[in-house]
């Protein structure tokens, strides 16, 4: 394949806290995260809330509060992408579906502000009115405040406001909670569709389910580092094509498979054990997997960061 | 005992009617889902029958209170359901101390308890939610998309402790969820607005 559409090496994002007084602590939310995404490829990152997800938008996207520190390199199709190249693309070719309704304006009309990135002046209305239409949202949706939408009908505005402008690289930052059925179904047929006219999507999403319907390839988060990226064809069976143990415990989670949880959590991002991060709730661990944190290493078609996976 | 709303009709802009002559009903030890579009007003049901907002037209029949509401909410989103300005601990005994084996089961840890909301995660912070809503005094549970912004393996802990609890204790539990496959695997009944 050609050059990826955007590309995040070693990405390591911490954040600085006044804990008392001045007293200050630091945590890092991400560390070594990597991850491609090509033309015209879907690729979702799932993982657990507090996984750290959302701060990778929000590194792409370069809109991180100033108490963050952000190392590593993106690259946006195969040139580094700085804070100026950024700030050129972003809103055109680089669009985000944040993850609430708090991204809206709370005091402009929702057409309104799904119109801001359209940028045929005259079009306007009617291409807003085209993707309300095609997501279920009645005439009239459009001449709403933000607090007059269900969680539902918010979730929809979000989207369309970010696909209005045909963005070449869309990242939707957990895109489908709150959605019904139809919603959903909708809202990943136009991710579909988009990708099948060549453009690139990076969804964040817990809903492995939904992932799974949309993406060609999963990358699998935990405390916030990869663990696995893998196939979509993978998550099949008992998850016996799966490469890391937690993965497979994600996949027999669902209710649809076995419903069947395991002890633990995940740990918090200021106390990460030294060795492998999912090691204490794993039950094929080793003494080495507790020494070192290994490293993300090619296996049948993707990638573990796992001693034991073969 | 039983949750009863009797010809319930509610709106937000006058004669808009978000819902009319809606009745239902549930029994203790029932599991029942709600499910509807986005925007049928799934939520507003689940604040009418908890008695956060009284319904435009029509009444509703609860068990009677004690101190605390017999009829708990655990909401969608935890962080907007905690007070951003109480550490955890506080929080998880604002309606009284929970089981200590109710805290145990939940997998909560007891270090979660000194932080603030914010240096936890949504999954955490869930499960302390839970904790505060499965007080004894608690007859009925409405779970709103009580889990839909977690993974599938915290979703499944969960889920697991709650079904044991409202089995233990027989509680009526109302679900709303758009999971199919959650709703087919749990629910008893399910009601369509």
């Amino acid at each position: 394949m050609t050059t990826p559409v955007l590309e995040a090496r070693d990405i390591s994002i911490a954040f600085c806290q006044y804990s008392k007084g001045l007293r200050q602590s630091h945590h890092k939310m991400i560390s070594n995260l990597s991850l491609d995404v090509y033309e015209g490829e879907i690729v979702a990152i799932v993982g657990a809330s507090g996984s750290g997800k959302s701060l990778l938008a929000h590194a792409i996207l370069g809109i991180l509060p100033d108490n963050c520190q952000v190392a590593g390199e993106l690259y946006y199709r195969g040139t580094i992408l700085d804070k100026q190249r950024l700030e050129q693309l972003r809103g055109k070719e680089i669009a985000l579906v944040p993850q609430t309704v708090n991204y809206l304006d709370p005091l402009m009309r929702t057409g309104k502000q799904v119109a801001l990135s359209i940028q045929d002046t005259s079009e306007k209305a009617s291409i807003v009115r085209k993707l309300f239409e095609r997501f279920g949202l009645r005439s009239g949706v459009e001449r709403l405040y933000p607090f007059q939408l269900s969680g539902g009908m918010a979730r929809k505005v979000l989207i369309s406001a970010a696909i209005a402008g045909n963005p070449k690289l869309l990242i939707a930052d957990e895109p489908t909670p709150g959605l019904d059925d139809a919603g959903v179904q909708e809202a990943l047929a136009s991710f579909r569709e988009l990708a099948a006219q060549g453009h690139s999507i990076v969804m964040i999403t817990h809903d492995l389910e939904a992932a799974l319907a949309v993406a060609n390839r999963i990358v699998v988060f935990y405390a916030g580092t990869t663990i696995e990226i893998a196939q979509v064809t993978d998550f099949n069976g008992k998850g016996e094509r799966l490469r890391h143990p937690y993965s497979r415990a994600l996949w027999e989670a669902l209710p649809q498979n076995g419903f069947a949880p395991i002890a633990g959590a995940q740990p918090l991002h200021d106390q990460l054990p030294n060795g492998c991060l999912f090691a204490p709730r794993c039950s094929q661990k080793s003494k080495a997997c507790e020494e070192q944190l290994p490293s993300l290493r090619g296996l049948r078609n993707g990638k573990v960061r796992c001693l034991h996976a073969t | 005992m039983l949750l009863k709303g009797e010809r319930l009709g509610y709106y937000y802009n006058k004669n808009e009617w978000v819902f009319r002559d809606l009745d239902i009903s549930v029994e203790s030890g029932e599991i029942i889902a709600l499910q509807a579009a986005s925007g049928k007003g799934k939520t507003t049901l689940a604040q009418i029958l908890a008695g956060y907002i009284k319904p435009t037209e029509g009444q509703v029949h609860r068990p009677i209170a004690n101190t605390v509401n017999p009829v708990q909410l655990v909401w969608q989103h935890p962080e907007k359901a905690v007070n951003p300005k109480w550490k955890l601990r506080k929080t998880l005994i604002e309606a009284g101390q929970p089981d200590q084996s109710l805290i145990e089961r939940l997998g909560i840890e007891s270090q979660w308890l000194q932080r603030w909301p914010n240096e936890l995660s949504g999954g955490e912070l869930q499960r302390i939610c839970v904790a505060r809503a499965l007080h004894e005094q608690t007859r009925f549970l409405i779970a709103d998309e009580m889990t839909s912004m977690l993974d599938a393996l915290t979703q499944a802990q969960i889920w697991q402790v709650v079904l044991e609890i409202v089995k233990e204790r027989n509680l009526g539990l109302i679900v709303i969820s758009h999971d199919k496959h959650l709703v087919e695997r749990i629910c008893n009944r399910v009601i369509t607005l």
